[in-house]
């Protein structure tokens, strides 16, 4: 993952629930995948 | 910047004495220099991928430590060059030294009675030592701070001996008012740049904490305080310690140990898996959680467990939003 991308996920994570990103595409698999960790889900 | 499995100050402190080490020995091969230092080679190749960017003001070729790259990567050799100023002792420039000369003459004005002697004596061979150069210190006269010169200090000093109440006159920035009160005073304490009084105040029936530079008048008492045995809180660790706030422990993987450098974490304990389980002082859960998910997986929560259920609540309260619009 791009360190961009990586930071800017890093930055909307902070917000939880109250930001969603709506694209590019990059962004939202870079989260998801983040939360999946989190919460034990596998891809 | 350091890398992910060290923390900043682990790779500078490594880096100071690969120097001297690498320049002792002419040339080391890669898996020694990281036995010498207990890492591995990745490490210290990483680490001298920094060197190289590494070196004097300008910063340009010749100013910068050269690392032979084809050696590292060819023989696994290490040799390095235009490091010798690193042997060399540090030179104060004349900013520098008149910068130390300030904080000195600064400490002169607030050490205790006892360390005044020691600053004295340090500050007269910095100005012998920068005196000999070429371009002298520059002649700087540092009035005191407005609390060591406060003339209320002597008054709390003399009445937390002695065990007396206070009439304290003190400003309330938020109301911009001046309140009348008496309290008991148990303790001066700096705190980062500030000092404090801190007391019981029998206006707000608690412990409250009274900026020096505040306080307009103080009057010392003939009343004896009501528990001359309490003893000052220890804010040593800055305010953030005490009733108000929840002790958390984080387990940090290595991408997410950088925070041990950016928050003042009370205790941290290494973990055989390269982790670290870290305690720190925490005002609000909500600032937790923004924490945790920016760290999201490289920490997690073990206590206190609402916190750790509250964080994974919002994880997956998030993630929904992304899975309901069929994202991921």
């Amino acid at each position: 993952v791009d360190a961009p991308v990586r930071e800017l996920a890093d930055e909307i994570l902070t917000y939880g629930p109250d930001a969603v990103v709506q694209a590019p595409d990059a962004l939202r698999e870079e989260i998801v995948a983040r939360l999946r960790a989190v919460v034990g889900v596998s891809s | 910047v350091s890398s992910s499995a060290d923390t900043a100050p682990d790779q500078v402190a490594r880096l100071l004495a690969l120097v001297p080490f690498l320049l002792a020995r002419g040339e080391v091969r890669l898996d020694e220099a990281a036995a010498h230092f207990d890492t591995d080679a990745d490490q210290i190749e990483r680490d001298l991928r920094l060197l190289f960017m590494t070196g004097l003001s300008p910063g340009l070729p010749g100013d910068l430590i050269e690392v032979d790259l084809e050696a590292l990567e060819g023989e696994r050799i290490i040799r390095v060059d235009n490091a010798d100023y690193l042997a060399r002792p540090v030179r104060f420039a004349p900013a520098e030294a008149t910068a130390l000369v300030v904080a000195l003459r600064t400490m002169l004005d607030s050490a205790p009675p006892g360390a005044r002697d020691v600053v004295r004596r340090t500050l007269a061979k910095l100005e012998e030592a920068a005196g000999t150069d070429s371009e002298d210190l520059m002649r700087l006269h540092v009035a005191p701070t407005p609390v060591e010169t406060s003339a209320v200090v002597p008054v709390l000093e003399r009445a937390i001996a002695a065990g007396h109440q206070v009439e304290l006159t003190y400003h309330v920035p938020s109301r911009d008012q001046q309140t009348s009160r008496v309290v008991d005073p148990r303790g001066l304490a700096r705190v980062a740049d500030l000092t404090y009084l801190d007391a019981w105040c029998h206006t707000a029936q608690g412990d409250r904490a009274f900026r020096v530079d505040r306080i307009l008048a103080a009057t010392e008492l003939d009343t004896r305080v009501a528990d001359p045995a309490a003893r000052p809180r220890d804010l040593t660790g800055g305010w953030f310690t005490g009733a108000d706030t929840t002790t958390v422990t984080l387990r940090l993987a290595p991408a997410a140990r950088w925070v041990t450098e950016y928050y003042p974490v009370t205790a941290q304990r290494a973990a055989t898996d390269g982790s670290l389980e870290v305690d720190l002082e925490v005002a609000s859960e909500e600032w937790l959680r923004a924490l945790v998910l920016r760290l999201a997986p490289h920490a997690t929560v073990l206590a206190p467990a609402d916190y750790s259920r509250g964080f994974t609540q919002a994880a997956r309260a998030t993630l929904s939003l992304y899975e309901g619009r069929g994202v991921g």
